[in-house]
């Protein structure tokens, strides 16, 4: 069964958050294929047989003829015309399929929304049971049901529609709890909304689009169910017959006149298919993510020659640098810079600014769909333009990200992400890169690197982590270390533990770090100069004494100083 | 003011970072593996308990008399009361209730009208056949679908190739709406009928071939909804951050899918699935009928047409047991490849 | 502190708020106690794991506490009549962290203030000249009534959210984390809103945040919280020029730009 997945993604940063509108349907062809063919099916299937009341029961003398121009399927051993039979099989079908999910459809989400609000006791037991009744298979329920109350359609749509509760049940109750969790319920409850216009107001049209995808699932399985309960006896009975019953009718004969089966087949396949195609569509015109793998291919950045190589001191050497999208737009809108030797340069923008997009051309690493160009892109002797090795890559530019909780791979150990680079790139055997990391990690004061080596992701701190990420940074000795917000996910002492770290790194090696961060205070902190950049451009150049006693030429910058609180009113302007 | 803080941790001057701080709350001295197979194992016990009563009750929910139903069209009154005493049916409630969990742990299930023999020798000799055939399925599912759905995802991905996303997502639509019954006839058609190269029905001494057809029938609308699963959370994962760090440490395009991406994959994958591959016991009831194949699928549907409640009620547990059993062998297979699971 | 009305304000009594059972229970509020008095502004201040969250949420009720008492105007807020936790239930409102789940995508700001005001119908024709007001006075144009959240920016949203929680009068506020999700630019937007709103309207508040620089902009008191505990609550001036306790001046240390800063 299609199911959306209700993903807990950590929280984007500031600058990361798309405003879109709430996923209003998007319009997509498999949606709106799946809806031409079942209306089309079922208004055929309606109609038609109202027009032709009888070919479909009438016998006749014409019997087990092949397709022709008046039986277009052919007749059956009765004489009956096989395209009416199906229809009106289809109808039947139709209608005890739209029963069934509409019990399930509605007692399940009744249940489900219930349990939520239902005492703590009795929700656990609830979910509990619920739990072990998904676990059965639905058939096998619906027979068990079937063998209670007898063959018959009408049992056979309770039993299919009870059989189908306990999912709908628990998707409902997920759904609620989540849709309840969220703050715009939490402070209507401060209000004092009452509970029913709570759960018509905000609960249901919250839950709304995945409930309908979890519906057209249900009632393509529901059909699915319902006909192969008929196929095996224990569904509509004879005269009576649905698409399972007819399937079944034309099974013995098969090797005789096989086309006989053709007519139900392929009107079930319609139905379901159908189906299907109305939850898919559904489904993708809800989650965003899914629309960006109908975009158009994004093509390989492409770089602009170079003009010629600066023969400066520089570490980095950044001229010119655009990224743009692919429609044209440009992010970053034509910006130069340099990194020196032993150097910290700070990047400070607010969201929107390009900071993370400068770093990330730089390292060749922007996201599809984004193209950078510059005349000069320069780190140490290799030109960023064109292709570089990846051993040179990974050993000359090492990477530090903002949010360490993401940044690792829960499945896999620290000790075998962290010794990556050692192993695949500088060839060091496991026992050799074990070691070489656990002598960074002790320096960069982790006080068991060997327990943290063994252990994954998320059994360790946000501090642990970033550190651990610096120490897989420093230990291939690289000429940049490229650090995007790299304590803004941390608490305040931890985040100063971190940056007293890289001023380690600038005071006992060589390695120049790009830091780029939001918080100007930190930056005027550790960093020797600082970029401040707005809206893709380069809006001033300072040295971080500059910024501490706010001689700063543009009005921006002279807005961000004074826009941030700040704890000591004395520092500025007078010393 | 120099308070120690409530948990007794000294929060004193200038220190360095605060001690190594381990985030779960693992209970100290238990293997993580034992107390999730304890909390596992209850809920499969749980599942036969549930079961157990749900199948005892079939016979009491059943209106009108059994003893009538089960005695057949043309018992006399004396055949009846016969009927009634050999079911127990006369007796108190608890006393039924005793007497069938009795049963169940001596191995005796009662005694099937419908074949006159005890109705364990008719569940177990048919288990196997079921079994065999729905564990076969699911190896199938599991070995096709992910690959399948992993090469397709890491193909499409941001874009790419929408002609092989198109084909993907309409093929798999189709296959996964065909009910297995109906595809089950239709490859009877093609390789028994047209093609005469698989047979159609089993019969015994030609196991493996006859094994084929109905596998197929059954996997293909699994391997179908499975592989698009995959292929969509194949695509999640490629964005996630710990891809982008990966690609920061250049880590070559394979070693990134089959290192990095495939276990965070494998995990939802898993989850979602479990629903499916139950699905899939379903449909072997409908399939063992088009392929006369001895399993409890079969036996069921003709137990329920002949009312042969003894018969019913075991194949019912039995099966609900193998789905259980089925349930588990995912989720284990989920704590091997998660270790977060079993936290 | 102010010395006279103690009976008034809110009033936090050894509160206890445990997460977990058995093994791996741990107290995510351990015996709290502090108070708000009425018209002043109470900074908390906190880092992750402080519990200063789980406090915002137990005084509206949302989670609930295990031993202790929560009274606002000497009325325990968890007491057992129905009507009057209705009734003070209004009367404390809270501003949560994100801009972005704080208003609900599908109703037009109008529609979220109207329910505001009044809960039941939520007309916004009805009331419309009351949330115009309300919408001018977070210094945003009268034409935001229609606008849906997505059209608006996080400081703008923020300022939304703020109107809400004003529009119903309310005695006590709960900002939680108001400003930590936004921008330099929009911070400081939000926190001029903030405190001109103190001087206007008198304001009871309880404004939590994990900065130490904003919560000294905007708090005439200020109470510090480590792992579910109070380490130290003094008037704003006094915490800040002579702190007392250990963590606290850990805290300042830690902060880029304190005088006791350093990198070294």
């Amino acid at each position: 069964m299609t199911k959306t997945v209700l993903e807990k993604t950590s929280e984007p940063t500031v600058e990361q958050r798309e405003t879109q509108a709430p996923s209003n349907l998007r319009w997509n062809p498999g949606l709106v294929v799946g809806i031409v063919l079942f209306t089309a099916v079922a208004v055929v299937s309606w109609t038609v047989p109202l027009i032709n009341v009888d070919a479909a029961s009438q016998l006749s003398k014409d019997t087990n003829l092949p397709p022709s121009g008046s039986h277009w399927l052919g007749t059956d051993l009765f004489g009956r015309d096989m395209l009416a039979r199906a229809l009106v099989a289809t109808k039947l079908s139709l209608v005890m399929t739209l029963g069934a999910t509409a019990i399930s459809v509605i007692f399940g989400v009744l249940i489900g929304t219930t349990i939520r609000f239902a005492p703590t006791r009795l929700r656990e037991f609830s979910l509990r049971a619920i739990e072990i009744a998904v676990s059965y298979p639905s058939l096998l329920v619906a027979v068990v049901i079937a063998a209670v109350l007898g063959a018959g359609p009408w049992q056979l749509v309770l039993a299919i529609g009870l059989s189908g509760i306990p999912s709908m049940a628990r998707l409902a109750s997920t759904l609620a709890a989540t849709v309840y969790e969220r703050d715009y319920v939490t402070t209507a409850r401060l209000v004092g909304v009452p509970k029913r216009s709570m759960i018509w107001r905000h609960l249901l049209p919250n839950m709304a689009e995945p409930l309908l995808v979890q519906i057209a699932s249900v009632f393509a399985f529901g059909l699915i169910a319902i006909s192969a309960l008929s196929f095996v006896g224990l569904g509509v009975q004879t005269p009576d017959y649905d698409l399972g019953r007819l399937l079944a009718d034309g099974l013995p004969a098969i090797y005789t006149r096989p086309l006989e089966i053709a007519g139900s087949t392929v009107m079930i396949v319609l139905v379901s298919l159908s189906a299907m195609l109305i939850g898919d569509g559904l489904a993708a015109g809800a989650d965003p993510r899914l629309q960006s793998l109908s975009r158009a291919a994004a093509k390989k950045p492409a770089y602009a020659p170079v003009a010629g190589i600066d023969e400066s001191s520089s570490l980095v050497s950044v001229c010119n640098l655009t990224v743009s999208k692919q429609s044209g737009e440009q992010l970053v809108k034509g910006i130069s810079f340099e990194v020196r030797r032993n150097e910290i340069l700070g990047v400070v923008g607010e969201s929107g600014s390009g900071k993370s997009l400068t770093a990330m051309a730089l390292a060749q690493l922007l996201p599809e769909g984004l193209s950078a160009a510059a005349d000069e892109l320069r780190i140490a002797d290799h030109s960023m333009l064109g292709a570089v090795p990846n051993r040179t890559l990974a050993t000359t530019l090492a990477l530090i990200y903002q949010d360490p909780g993401t940044t690792f791979n829960p499945a896999l150990r620290m000790g075998s992400q962290l010794t990556e680079v050692l192993r695949v790139h500088r060839g060091f055997s496991a026992t050799k890169a074990r070691q070489l990391i656990l002598a960074m990690l002790e320096r960069v004061r982790i006080t068991d690197p060997q327990r943290l080596l063994d252990s994954r992701p998320h059994e360790l701190s946000g501090g642990m982590r970033q550190r651990a990420m610096i120490a897989s940074a420093l230990v291939v000795n690289p000429a940049l270390i490229i650090a995007d917000e790299p304590t803004t996910a941390l608490d305040v002492t931890v985040q100063a533990e971190i940056l007293r770290e890289f001023k380690r790194i600038r005071l006992e090696r060589t390695t120049s770090l790009l830091f780029i961060s939001h918080d100007i205070g930190v930056v005027e902190a550790l960093c020797d100069r600082v970029i401040i950049m707005k809206d893709g451009e380069l809006v001033e150049e300072v040295t971080a004494d500059q910024l501490r006693k706010k001689h700063v030429k543009h009005p921006y910058t002279r807005m961000l100083l004074d826009a941030v609180p700040r704890l000591d009113e004395r520092e500025r302007g007078e010393k | 003011m120099n308070r120690r803080a409530a948990n007794g941790a000294d929060v004193t001057t200038g220190a360095s970072a605060p001690p190594l701080q381990k985030t779960t709350s693992s209970s100290p001295g238990r293997s993580p593996w034992i107390s999730y197979a304890l909390k596992r194992g209850g809920g499969v016990a749980a599942t036969f308990v549930v079961a157990v009563i749900m199948t005892f009750l079939i016979v009491q929910l059943i209106p009108g008399d059994p003893a009538v139903s089960a005695a057949g069209q043309n018992a006399n009154a004396e055949r009846i009361e016969q009927v009634r005493q050999e079911l127990g049916l006369a007796d108190p409630l608890w006393t039924q209730f005793a007497n069938y969990v009795g049963g169940l742990f001596r191995g005796d299930l009662g005694t099937s009208f419908s074949l006159n023999a005890p109705v364990s020798q008719a569940v177990f000799s048919r288990l196997p056949f079921t079994a065999g055939l729905a564990f076969l399925s699911l190896i199938v599912v599991l070995v096709v679908a992910v690959p399948l759905g992993m090469m397709v995802g890491i193909f499409t991905r941001n874009g790419r190739r929408p002609w092989l996303g198109s084909i993907f997502g309409y093929s798999t639509a189709f296959f996964s709406a065909v009910p297995a019954y109906v595809l089950a006839t239709v490859l009877v058609l093609v390789f028994s009928v047209w093609l005469r190269v698989l047979p159609p029905a089993y019969s015994p001494g030609n196991l493996a071939a006859a094994l084929v057809l109905p596998c197929v029938a059954l996997s293909i609308a699994s391997i179908c909804a499975i592989a698009r699963i995959v292929r969509r959370e194949t695509a999640v994962v490629l964005e996630q951050d710990y891809m982008r760090t990966a690609r920061g440490w250049r880590v070559s395009p394979l070693r990134m899918y089959m290192k990095y991406a495939l276990p965070n994959l494998l995990t939802t994958t898993l989850t979602l699935s479990g629903i499916i591959l139950i699905g899939m016991l379903g449909g072997a009831i409908s399939v063992e009928l088009v392929f006369n194949w001895p399993g409890l699928g079969f036996g069921i549907v003709k137990a329920v047409s002949m009312k042969d409640y003894p018969l019913i009620q075991g194949i019912v547990l039995v099966l609900a047991m193998l789905g259980a059993l089925l349930t588990l062998l995912v989720d284990v297979i989920l704590a091997i490849i998660d270790p977060r699971i079993r936290a | 502190m102010s010395a006279d009305g103690i009976s008034e304000g809110l009033s936090i009594s050894n509160v206890v708020v445990r997460f977990g059972h058995g093994v791996a229970a741990s107290n995510a509020l351990d015996s709290v106690s502090m108070k708000v008095g009425r018209g002043r502004t109470v900074g908390l201040v906190g880092e992750s794991g402080s519990g200063k969250s789980t406090l915002a949420k137990a005084v509206v009720g949302i989670v609930p506490i295990d031993s202790g008492t929560i009274a606002f105007d000497g009325r325990d807020v968890k007491s057992r009549d129905r009507k009057l936790r209705a009734h003070l239930l209004r009367k404390i409102q809270m501003i949560p962290q994100d801009p972005y789940s704080s208003l609900s995508p599908r109703r037009t700001i109008g529609q979220t203030l109207a329910e505001a005001i009044s809960p039941t119908r939520a007309s916004v024709s009805a009331h419309r000249d009351r949330i115009v007001s309300a919408l001018e006075s977070v210094v945003l144009k009268a034409e935001t009534i229609d606008s849906y959240p997505h059209q608006l920016s996080g400081g703008q949203r923020q300022r939304v959210a703020i109107a809400r929680a004003l529009i119903v009068e309310p005695e006590l506020i709960i900002a939680d984390e108001i400003t930590s999700a936004l921008d330099v630019s929009a911070q400081a937007e939000v926190l001029e809103l903030i405190s001109s709103l103190r001087e206007q309207l008198d304001l009871t508040m309880l404004f939590i945040s994990h900065n130490l620089a904003v919560v000294k902009q905007v708090s005439d008191d200020v109470v510090v919280l480590y792992r579910g505990s109070v380490m130290e609550a003094a008037p704003a001036e006094q915490l800040f020029n002579d702190p007392q306790h250990e963590y606290t001046r850990l805290l300042l240390d830690a902060v880029p730009g304190s005088s006791t800063f350093s990198l070294s």
